[in-house]
């Protein structure tokens, strides 16, 4: 029913919108994403919805992982790799700082470091995977909610808003 | 020379097609447009797969997620909840350069979970549904019939400067929640309908098709002339 309902809103008045924001006048926390419409309470911080809407519009993945699977597939998430053969062909290469080694250790990071800005390539991400899977940056939105989106993510919702220019 | 892919404006608007998607399989349930092009992304990675072509031709690719998931609000260290509902709305985007384009789209729609795990590039994955050893599973196509014979049709055709539908028999529920049908002419004016309703929608497409199959040749008979003595 709250499905259809905002379809006939959203057809009404944005025709041409593709996602949709549901805010529910309601104190607990909470909120799904389901056919295109995504719903929170007003209880959910604004840094939650961004992440939502980080894979919702901008087609990220997560980078962060809660479990110890092994990813043996190919990523197609612009922020997500799999396991590379030549590094060089990283999709976030261009923006890896000279100096930094790839894959990256968390461990041994080059001084000045950036958590947030500075980009490499960590294991882990995906949700799921401890291994097999790198990330650009130790701290971004689809990480941890509240940073700032990283650079990687940054430049693709560049592209995406871009295309609308 | 870029390949079309490489390209990322479709068209100059497009027909958005909103399609229920269950067990029973797709079902049409709005249409209207957008005046805007749609962009084509140069990676798809998401599980069910909309192939729009145009006269035979692919026109648009696109992948999105399937509607009948649900994924809960993610949670530091725990991630997000996943869930499954019986039914979802898909949205599909035609897009084109000329309205007259759309009477010769075909929308093709398969699930290709397991082939995006290994690839992301459009050309490659429209080509899977037109390969029947690819691991994608076919869910449904829509084409010219769904479109033109959808309720929402009249309003998109007259903004596109279309032809309307053409004569209709329409199945509906009335006030009681019952199922009842009715002829209405391409201009929009009931000429018959049910004499009664039906419980279920079945015994009622029962008689549409006897209807069909027999009024063409049943014979006219004059109930209100009386014979003169």
């Amino acid at each position: 029913m709250t499905v259809a309902l905002v379809q006939n809103i959203a057809r009404r008045f944005a025709p041409a919108a593709t996602q949709y924001v549901v805010l529910l006048n309601n104190g607990r926390p909470g909120g799904c994403r389901r056919s295109g419409i995504a719903l929170f309470t007003r209880r959910e911080s604004s840094q939650v919805i961004a992440h939502e809407l980080g894979h919702d519009l901008f087609s990220l993945g997560d980078e962060y992982n809660n479990d110890t699977q092994n990813n043996t597939f190919v990523r197609g998430e612009p922020n997500l790799t799999e396991t590379l053969a030549d590094w060089n062909t990283l999709k976030w290469r261009d923006l890896v700082g000279a100096g930094t080694m790839i894959p990256t250790d968390r461990n041994t990071l080059p001084g000045g470091w950036n958590n947030n800005l500075s980009v490499g390539a960590f294991e882990g991400g995906g949700g799921n995977f401890s291994t097999g899977i790198f990330r650009p940056v130790v701290e971004c939105r689809m990480n941890q909610n509240n940073p700032p989106w990283c650079p990687v993510c940054g430049r693709q919702i560049n592209t995406v808003l871009g295309a609308f220019r | 020379m870029k390949s079309p892919y490489e390209q990322p404006r479709r068209g100059k608007q497009h027909l958005r097609v909103a399609m229920e998607v269950s067990h029973r399989g797709l079902t049409v349930t709005a249409l209207w447009t957008v005046d805007q092009p749609v962009v084509q992304q140069p990676a798809l990675y998401k599980p069910i797969l909309i192939r729009v072509d145009i006269a035979g031709l692919t026109r648009f690719v696109e992948t999105v997620d399937d509607p009948r998931d649900t994924r809960g609000v993610y949670r530091p260290q725990l991630g997000h909840s996943h869930g499954r509902a019986a039914s979802g709305t898909l949205y599909a985007s035609i897009p084109f350069d000329s309205p007259g384009e759309i009477l010769n789209a075909q929308v093709l729609i398969a699930d290709v979970s397991e082939a995006v795990k290994r690839v992301h590039d459009p050309e490659a994955l429209a080509a899977m549904l037109d390969d029947s050893e690819a691991p994608v599973q076919a869910m449904g196509i829509v084409a010219a019939p769904q479109l033109t014979t959808h309720r929402d049709w009249d309003r998109v055709a007259d903004v596109l400067g279309l032809p309307r539908q053409v004569n209709r028999y329409e199945i509906y529920r009335d006030r009681e929640g019952r199922i009842r049908w009715r002829l209405r002419r391409a201009n929009g004016e009931i000429v018959a309908e049910s004499a009664e309703s039906y419980a279920d929608r079945k015994a009622c497409e029962e008689d549409l098709r006897w209807i069909r199959a027999n009024a063409a040749t049943a014979s006219i008979v004059a109930l209100d002339i009386s014979v003169a003595e």
